[in-house]
Parts: C-alpha cells; structure tokens; sequence
C-alpha cells in the first residue's frame, strides 16, 4: 500500500509541476499588455515601460518562470534594485498587477468561502444522492423509483444561474423564506454560517444529486442481481445487511471516483454558483482575475485549482485501492 | 478618463448628469460659478435628516481608494468622503460651485495662468484629531510623481495631470525614490497666519483650479503612508474614515468624529455609517432593489442599463419606468461614444466625411442595447459641459444619409478597404460590426470587420503601423467639468508616437488643432473657454472629419424608499455628500 501511494503521490506532484509550467507560460506569454492597465489617465509610453519593469514582466519569459518557481518554495523580492523593494514570502505566487495584494494572502482569504460552500453542498448531495439512488434501486418500478428518477431528470437539466436567480428571487427576496446568502466565518458563529450557505448549498446539491440518484440507482440495480449477494441472502443475512454491507460497497466504488473528482473541482472555485450568490470565494476571484486581466491571480487560481483536483484524485486512488484490494495489486 | 469596459463600468458606477426623473435638472454649463469664499457647513437639502447606515451594492469595487492612484469618477466620488482635495464642488440641486475644500479659496492665478496660489483653511483634521497641513498637502501632490516618473512605480493607477502640469525642474520621482529632491513646482509659504500653496506649471491653465478637485491633489500624512498597500488604508482628514474594507468584498465607513461641518462647503455627510457591498450579482441586485426590500431599503445600486449588465430591450426598460420615477433617476451619462477614424490610414477626408453621413446609428444602437445605452449626438462633448452645441454631422438622421455618402465617394480618389476592428468579448460587439458594415456597404464603401480578442482589443486600438485599425469605437468621460479634460488628452498630437498612440485613436496630428486647444485651456474665462471648446469639437468633427460622433451614455440609479438626496451631480457620479435616511433609526 506505502509503495502505491508513493507511486500516486510523486506522479501527482509532477503533475502539478506540469500544470504550473503550462499555466504559467500560457498566461504570461498573451500578447496583452497588463501595464496598461495599471497604468493611469494619459499613460505615456515610457510610463508604461516603467511599470512592466516594476511587475518584472520585462524579463524574458524563462527568466520570469524560475523566478516564480523559486518564489513559490523559499519566496522571492520584487525590484531588488529599486529603493523599495517588495517582499513576498513563500509560497509566493506574486502580487496582483491590479490591487498589489499578495496573491497566496488573496487566495487565503478567499478559500473559506469555497471551502464551506463545497463541504456542505457536498454532504448534501452525497448523502441524499445516495439515499435517493438506493431507495429508488430497491423499489425498482415502484411510485417512489419513478419519483426518484422524475427528480433527478428535473433537477440534472437545471442550470445554476437559472435556479439560483429564481429562488433567490422567490425564496429570499420576494418571501423571506430564506437569508440572503452570505458568508459568516464558522468560527464566529455556526448558526450565521449555516444558515448564511444554505441556499447556495441546497441549489448547488440539488442539481449536483440528481446524478449521484441515477448512479447509485444504476450501480445498486447491477449489483444486486450479482450471485453473491444471492449467495449473502441464502446464507441467511439481513435484508439491511445485505443491501448496505454487500450491495452499496460494491456499488458505491464509482460513486466515490465521480465524488471525488467534483469535490475537487468545486474546491478549486464554484464559479457560476458563487457569482449567482455574491460569494466571494475563489471562483469569483477566478472570474475578476480573468476579467481584470490579473495575470498573477489568474495563474494562482489555475494552480490553486489545479492543486485541489490532482489531490482529490490522489485520494480517490487511495480510497479505490481501500474499497477495492485488486486496485493496489494490479498496480 | 480611458473607457475601457472596466472604466466604464466604474465611470457608469457612480454615473452622471442632466435629464432626471423624479430629481432635479442641472443647468447645462453646470460647474460655471464658483465661489471663493465658501464656508461650511454644506447646504442641506430640505429635510435631511442625521443620523443611519446607508448602503450600496455594486459588481465591482473601485479600483483604488488611494486619492494618488484614483481616476475613475467612482472611486473620486466616494474617495472624497476620506480625503479632501484642494479645491471641490459644492453641490445644490445638480448645479456646481467651485469652492475652496483645503483651500479657503479658488486659487488666484498669475503669470499668464502659469502660477497659481491658493490659501489653505485652517482646523482640518486628521482621524487622530491633528491638523492637516500644508507638508502634508504638498506629500500627498508629490506622490503622484511615484506614480509616472518613479524607476518601480509603486502608486500605479493613477492621473498623470499633476506631473504634466506641475514643473519639475530637479528631476523629482516621487517621495520614495527620491527623498532628498524638491520638486519645484510646489511650494508651501505663508501670508499672515494663513498657509498658501503656490504651483507653477508647464503650461497655462485657465481651469488649473478645477483640475485640484481631483485625488492627486489630496493631502497625505507621511506617518502613515503606506505605499501600495494605502489603497485598503486610507488615513482621513474627510468626514468619514474606514472601519472596515476588504478588496472586492466590503467596504464600511464610519465617521471621523474630528471632522467638522463648520470646516467644510462642500459635505454634508448626514449618515453616520455606509456600508458597500461589492461583487453582487446585477440580476439580483435588480430584484432586490424593484421589491424595495432588505438592504435595498436603506441603499442604493446602478439600475439595469445596457453598459451595466448585458442587454436590456426598450420595452424592459418602459416596463420598469414606474419604478424610476418614484425611486431613482435616470438621464444621460458623462461618457461619449464615437467612431475613431484612424486619419493617417484613412487620409482621404471624403472617405472619411462618406463613413460619417453612411452610419446608421439607429440600426448599430440597437444591436448594443437600444435606448439605453445612449442618445444619439453629434458632438463629442457631453451635454452638460460648457462648449457642448447642438450641431450637424453630415445629417441629424440617426439613420443616416446614404445619398449624401455616396455624393462625398464620388470625390474619392481611391476607394480602399477599411478595417473595422471590434472586441470579441460579447456577441453584441459582433452584431454592432454587422451592422455597421452593412450601412457603409450601402453607401459603397469597402469596410472589412475584424474581431479581437477581448484580452489584446485595448492594446491593438493603439499600436502603430501597417496592423493599426482604421476604424474603431471608443469613448471618454471627463475627469472635471471642463472640455479641458476631454479633448487634449484625446487629440493631443504629443500623444502619437511611433508604436503606441495613447488615447489619440484617430492619431490626429494637427498643428492647428493642437493650437486651439492650448489656447481653449489657456483661458481663464469660463464662457469664452466654453466657445472655444465649442470650436474644438466643430473642427475635429467637421473640419477634419477625424471621428463619427454616436451617442452619449445613460446613467441610472435606483433607490430605497428611505434614501433621499438622490439626485445627478455632474461630477459624473451620485453625490455621496449630499445623500440622507429619511428614516434613520430605519
């Protein structure tokens, strides 16, 4: 098990390597020029110039990669030569060409936003996902399996920004039904914070349950017409033992690689979600970034995602080679 | 101010002047008076009450707080509730007065309008409760040198009037690169008991008082400069000071309990908090705002213009009129439009002169967003500017004269194909393209369309050379009151270099021009400065047919029912100063 995990994790990391590499090469090398954008009213030319040295993008462009890499292990010093320098301390990602804020602090700062939006959209969909998919398994053909899978057809073909401006319109606006959505630090208060997220997590899980229904529906139905769940209920097993300790295990194995894979991606910014609601996570930054032109943020947001996704995957590996033993084996 | 989609948004922000429903009219030369001896407290509209939290919800939030790096009408707007300027507005009912804000006065000219002396009032106060003074007004004037001379500019952002106008004779690159410098166009001195500041310029400046309304002309304390990082950290001497202000999230400002009215012409500043929420998605906010509910009750937001969030068709528009009229204003903006005609490229002025008479604007408006997005005009300055006049280009029909275009391609000598170039960002900017090709094609006229990407649009608008655009849109909004700030800074021929061009679009090299406009910001008098800008726009347009004016922007805001003092300042913006809770235990 320690050697597939190390295989796992020394590929994830030259992954993620290459990932900064592209990443970094592909937005620093558009021909856009981001000083003019910092620049002022009436930037002359020279003034320009001036502030391309000052964000160092008048490097050459391998000149600029190494300085990014080195910045991101044991940070780096902006205008070293100037009488002000600037430091920024590892990991660095840079500074933001717009606002001049220490991107890794940005990303920090934003993250909890995300971070709190996925936990809870997460456990919600999983969870019912799951419940639904299972129920709608065992009643196969049944009232509740066509309400399940009417459901899940509904909620899968409805888009965030869509749902997000009605029931916000209806359910926060119009009626008060629910608080606007908003972010409350955990840590400052759990009742502000829950009920703060509780409309972007049950309008992100809603649309996101439907498949893990349909899933676990599909993989439930297959496995218990397996032989050895024939065998498990000749030899005298439960019902419920059955059906969670023998069905769902099996079937729940693809069910963790989809969770996985969207739980990493929505840890690496809910774009649409959060700009539906206002939050400020990374998804939003993401778009400000690209909109701003905010070449180090774009990057660090890519990288920040990025992060989050291979890791993900590493742990789905993990997870797979625990639920499944054939995994590591033949590994 | 450069209009890029940002700058619009943050131009249509904190937005504009003239036509108001349910508000009051300015007058059409709106910041012609000034007074110089303004004393405070600021006048208040019948009715303000003291007292509440007041709110905002935008998408974006300003670019810079940090009156050295602000040049947009929205961060200058807001800004002036934490730092004080030289000179300001005071506002009554839409119509301006310039008035003395650190200054007691509105400056005295000398020397040609080359220097400029203005006493200081005393008993400003700083959120520590000390005095601002003239060292510190002098710092805060010379860190917009960091901002354009400085080898690593820190300060980036912000308006380069001050090192333009201000001489520097020693070679000054700001307060951090070169400590130990004088500046010389800035001297601090005294007469009597009373401060003076003294500036001598490069150029003669008839309206250099206007330009001190602006940030770079705003004290800072050295003690508590913090350099790129004063953005979030503005130290004020305003009536309110920053309590709390997370970039892109949140802003709150609560009062600077040293701040006092009696020091003050031009605040009123009645709420006791503002609280800003920024990065709100505009479909919601429009709800919010049309049910009058939450926050909205107590706040105020853009209201659902085409430049603001995607397109909104006439008939929404009609539909949420209602709404306006009881709660909000709407009217035109301080930005203008216009076809940018590349003369270097296109050099026959009967080509040029045919583009003007074949644009459809009606047909090119509504691929855009309709009515409103804009009215159509013929000039490029605003409505409410002294020099705007009511004049023909080519036609007055807003569909244009193809018979009259064809008349003028009949004197072409060589019909070549023009490059439209447009930003591929949205699908209106393409249709906009289509539509515009489709007018000049009536009229016989070869234009070929060529869409940018929306990353490099702002950067190929400028190059030089054989890739450069023959024909483009682009807009401006002024920074003051003044045609001074609308057409030197477009059609300059100083800004024409060999590879970039600036903001001069239509790369006009006119000796002429270049002469009427120096003598136009020369000029001391605002009417006979207002006739000359008026001659300005007559021969840009007309004369040498270097731009094909379109239409000047919208502007709308609404309200909560209980906000009031909602009415256009031309200073391009909502005037923070001014606005009250009817309620304020609301």
């Amino acid at each position: 098990m320690l050697k597939y995990f190390s295989r796992r994790l020394i590929s994830a990391l030259l992954l993620l390597f290459f990932v900064i590499f592209v990443t970094f090469t592909l937005f620093m090398a558009v021909p856009a020029d981001p000083a003019r954008l910092s620049c002022g009213k009436t930037c002359s030319e020279e003034t320009r110039m001036r502030i391309r040295h000052a964000m160092e993008i008048d490097l050459p462009i391998q000149e600029q990669y190494l300085r990014f890499v080195k910045g991101i292990f044991v940070g780096r010093t902006y205008n070293k030569e100037s009488v002000e320098p600037r430091k920024c301390d590892a990991p660095c990602l840079g500074f933001s060409f717009r606002s001049d804020e220490d991107v890794t602090q940005t990303l920090l700062r934003r993250a909890p936003v995300t971070f709190s939006l996925a936990l809870g959209a997460s456990i919600i969909w999983l969870f019912g996902g799951v419940l639904l998919g299972m129920a709608s398994a065992l009643r196969r053909g049944k009232f509740i399996d066509k309400a399940v899978q009417s459901f899940a057809l509904f909620f899968s073909s409805l888009q965030i920004y869509l749902i997000g401006w009605v029931v916000s319109l209806y359910l926060v606006i119009k009626h008060h039904i629910l608080p606007t959505p908003t972010y409350v630090s955990p840590f400052d208060s759990v009742t502000a914070w829950a009920s703060g997220m509780l409309l972007p997590w049950l309008t992100l899980a809603f649309i996101s349950m439907a498949g893990y229904a349909r899933l676990t529906r599909a993989g439930m139905i297959e496995t218990l017409s397996e032989d050895f769940i024939r065998t498990a209920r000749s030899n005298g097993l439960t019902k419920t033992r059955v059906q969670f300790r023998h069905g769902l295990r099996a079937a729940i194995t693809p069910i963790v690689t989809i969770f996985g894979l969207d739980l990493g991606g929505l840890l690496g910014g809910a774009v649409i979600t959060e700009s539906t609601f206002g939050l400020k996570g990374i998804g939003t930054l993401s778009l400000e970034a690209v909109y701003e032109l905010d070449l180090p943020l774009i990057i660090g947001t890519v990288i920040f995602g990025a992060f989050f996704i291979i890791m993900a995957n590493l742990i789905v590996d993990m997870l797979y080679a625990a639920l499944d033993p054939k995994v590591r084996i033949s590994k | 101010m450069k209009k890029n989609r940002t700058a619009m948004l943050l131009a249509m922000a904190l937005g504009s002047t003239a036509l108001v429903v349910g508000s009051v009219l300015p007058a059409a030369n709106a910041a012609s008076g000034q007074n110089a001896k303004a004393v405070g407290p600021a006048p208040k509209i019948a009715g303000t009450k003291i007292g509440g939290t007041l709110n905002y919800t935008g998408k974006s939030d300003y670019a810079h707080l940090d009156p050295q790096r602000c040049y947009s009408t929205g961060c200058g707007n807001f800004g002036r509730l934490l730092w004080r300027t030289l000179t300001g507005y005071q506002n009554v009912n839409g119509k301006l007065t310039l008035v003395g804000d650190l200054a007691s006065d509105v400056g005295v000219a000398s020397n040609g309008s080359k220097t400029w002396t203005f006493k200081l009032r005393p008993n400003i106060k700083w959120e520590d409760g000390t005095t601002t003074t003239c060292a510190e007004l002098e710092y805060g004037i010379k860190r917009s040198f960091d901002g354009t001379d400085a080898t690593s500019p820190l300060l980036t952002g912000g308006i380069s009037y001050a090192s333009v106008f201000i001489e520097n004779k020693n070679g000054y690159k700001g307060p951090y690169e070169t400590p130990d410098k004088t500046l010389s166009g800035v001297s601090c001195g005294k007469s009597g008991s009373v401060e003076t500041i003294t500036f001598n310029l490069t150029q003669a400046s008839g309206d250099f008082n206007q330009q001190t309304t602006m940030g770079a002309y705003a004290a800072v304390k050295p003690s508590k400069d913090t350099k790129a990082s004063y953005d979030n950290q503005v130290f004020s001497n305003g009536p309110y000071k920053i309590e709390t202000r997370v970039y892109k999230d949140k802003t709150i400002v609560v009062r600077n309990t040293y701040w006092d009215a009696k020091t003050d012409p031009i605040r009123v500043a009645a709420p006791d908090k503002i609280d800003l929420l920024f990065g709100q998605d505009s479909v919601n906010t429009n709800n919010l705002y049309i049910e009058n509910t939450g926050r909205a009750v107590n706040g105020f937001a853009n209201g659902p213009l085409a430049q603001n969030t995607s397109l909104i068709y006439d008939s929404e528009l009609d539909a949420l009129q209602p709404i306006f009229e009881k709660r909000g204003f709407y009217g035109p903006s301080i930005v203008t439009d216009w076809l940018a005609i590349n003369v270097e490229k296109v050099t026959d002025i009967n080509l040029r002169k045919a583009i003007q008479c074949a644009f459809n604007k009606e047909s090119a408006r509504a691929t855009l967003g309709g009515k409103s997005l804009g009215d159509y005009t013929n000039s490029l300055t605003p409505t409410m500017l002294g020099g705007y006049s009511k004049y023909t280009v080519c036609t007055d029909n807003p569909k244009g004269d193809v018979a009259a275009a064809k008349a003028y391609m009949a004197k072409v000598k060589t019909n070549k194909e023009i490059t439209f170039v447009y930003s591929n960002a949205t699908k209106d900017s393409e249709n906009m393209a289509l539509s515009l090709q489709s007018s000049l094609t009536k009229a016989g006229i070869k234009v070929k369309i060529k869409p940018i990407d929306s990353t490099t649009y702002y950067d190929i608008l400028e190059q030089q050379g054989p890739d450069a655009p023959d024909l483009m849109l682009y807009g401006w909004a002024y920074d003051w009151p003044n045609a001074s700030t609308v057409y030197p800074p477009l059609f300059d021929s100083s800004l024409v270099g060999a590879s970039l061009v600036g903001e001069n679009k239509s790369r006009v090299k006119d000796k002429k021009l270049d002469a009427m406009m120096k003598a136009a910001s020369a000029e001391s008098n605002p009417t006979k400065q207002a006739a000359l800008w008026a001659g300005v726009d007559k021969y840009i347009t007309n004369t040498i047919a270097a731009v094909v004016p379109f239409y000047q922007g919208k502007t709308l805001y609404w309200n909560g029912s209980n906000v009031g003092g909602i009415y256009f300042s031309p200073m391009a913006s909502m005037d923070w100063a001014n606005l009250y809770l009817k309620d304020p235990k609301k």
